[in-house]
């Protein structure tokens, strides 16, 4: 992630650069696509759309795959642990394993569905710049006012956390990070001394970083809710992208209701 | 403390514990369990419900929460940070408040660490419509005990420090 916290504000890629309400309808109907569709050559195509999307992002593969290892880490390894101990309780106690194979295979296939949700929802973020968001959320969550909830404020605390982390992720990785690295490769220390040192460190780190309160209120008054602003665009981009969408969803209804596939 | 000052306050946590949590690159997990991590973003969760209300507790808990699922995860992985998040603090909260003399800030960060990996498993759960998640649940208890207690200790460090050179006062 501090990769990521150094390149937050660099996302210009041709994705980027569509319209973010267009680019959140456009992620809306591929979930939704995925959800819905029931044969394996409809979720193909949902998958190589969105291999092309990754490509146009400007992104390399590694993207693609940072995200499949993480879902695999998170989902599919805790999964795969208690199916193997289903399996194996099911052979000790005689159980017959023709039922387990089939909730297997629905899962499977409710898997790689949550994967596509999991991943079209990583590709928007990351493809759209956090001011875009920022306003679209503005706009979309208006409703909420008449209901006392300042929306517009707690945005703004958001993109002021996001500045602010700019600004003092180099500042920790030079100071803090390098000194709890020093820490852990003296090989002299018990662990537990180890660890005295790392909250004598975190105290300094949590002190200082209290004395910038005036700083935080000064960015907090500067930084004006108002300016959060989203305009809906539309120029050919969106346009080639409207008619990505329309083709997508007119294949995925033939392939659906066809009897062949 | 002011309410913009307190504004402040809460943004500075809640950039610290998304910065502390970069020190998960340094420091070792006793036991390597794929799914499992040691959750350094909580020291500063467990100095809030020492030194703040609930109500900033759960603020800095959601900031937090959404900006890193702006940042890096993306989205669906804030359906299981908040969940785990959320409810772990407000059980970490209710045990430092009501019990906090029969239980210790190790003792509270292990229940946080628990409640956290449960609520885990179950939006798995439910999001895949799979009960065999819950097999996972040993071995992620297990995990849990030990990030616990080693985020615990930290905490401990970090309150005594806090407190004996009169930070939030």
């Amino acid at each position: 992630m501090s990769g990521f916290l150094l390149n937050v504000s660099t996302k210009n890629s041709l994705l980027a650069e569509i319209d973010a309400g267009l680019k959140a309808l456009l992620a809306i109907v591929l979930v939704v696509a995925a959800m819905v569709c029931e044969k394996q050559v409809s979720l193909l195509i949902i998958f190589i759309y969105m291999v092309i999307a990754t490509v146009l992002l400007g992104s390399n593969f590694r993207f693609l795959f940072k995200n499949i290892l993480s879902y695999a880490i998170i989902i599919m390894f805790p999964y795969a642990f208690g199916l193997l101990l289903s399996i194996f309780f099911s052979i000790i106690f005689s159980v017959n394993q023709s039922a387990s194979d089939l909730v297997f295979k629905d899962a499977l296939l409710r898997m790689i569905k949550i994967f596509f949700v999991w991943y079209v929802g990583s590709l928007y973020i990351f493809s759209t710049p956090l001011e875009s968001i920022l306003g679209l959320l503005k706009k979309v969550l208006r409703p909420l006012n008449r209901f006392g909830v300042p929306i517009a404020k707690h945005l703004n605390i958001i993109k002021c956390i996001v500045i602010e982390l700019n600004q003092s992720v180099s500042e920790f990785k030079n100071n803090t990070l390098s000194e709890a690295r020093g820490i852990f490769k003296n090989r002299n220390s018990s662990f537990n001394t180890k660890i005295k040192e790392i909250s004598n460190i975190l105290v300094c780190f949590i002190a200082n970083s209290l004395h910038k309160t005036e700083h935080i209120q000064e960015l907090v008054a500067r930084t004006n809710p108002e300016d959060l602003i989203y305009n809906f665009k539309f120029s050919w981009n969106e346009v080639i992208v409207s008619f990505s969408l329309i083709i997508l969803l007119a294949v995925l209804t033939l392939i659906e209701t066809i009897v062949f596939f | 403390m002011n309410k913009d000052r307190k504004k402040a306050v809460v943004i500075i946590l809640v950039c610290n514990a998304i910065l502390i949590s970069l020190l998960e690159l340094i420091v070792p997990i006793p036991v390597p369990v794929p799914g499992v991590k040691l959750g350094l973003g909580n020291i500063i969760t467990i100095i809030a419900i020492v030194f703040l209300n609930l109500k900033d507790v759960l603020i800095i808990v959601l900031l937090r929460c959404i900006v890193v699922a702006v940042l890096s995860k993306g989205l669906m992985m804030l359906l299981f940070s908040i969940s785990g998040g959320i409810l772990s603090a407000v059980i970490m909260w209710f045990l430092y408040k009501r019990f906090g003399n029969v239980f210790s800030i190790k003792g509270i960060s292990i229940i946080g660490a628990i409640t956290h990996n449960t609520a885990q498993i179950i939006v798995a759960s439910v999001i895949l419509r799979e009960t065999i998640f819950f097999y996972y649940m040993p071995v992620l208890l297990i995990a849990a005990v030990l990030t616990g207690l080693i985020t615990g200790s930290i905490s401990d460090l970090t309150i005594r420090e806090i407190t004996k050179r009169g930070i939030f006062h």
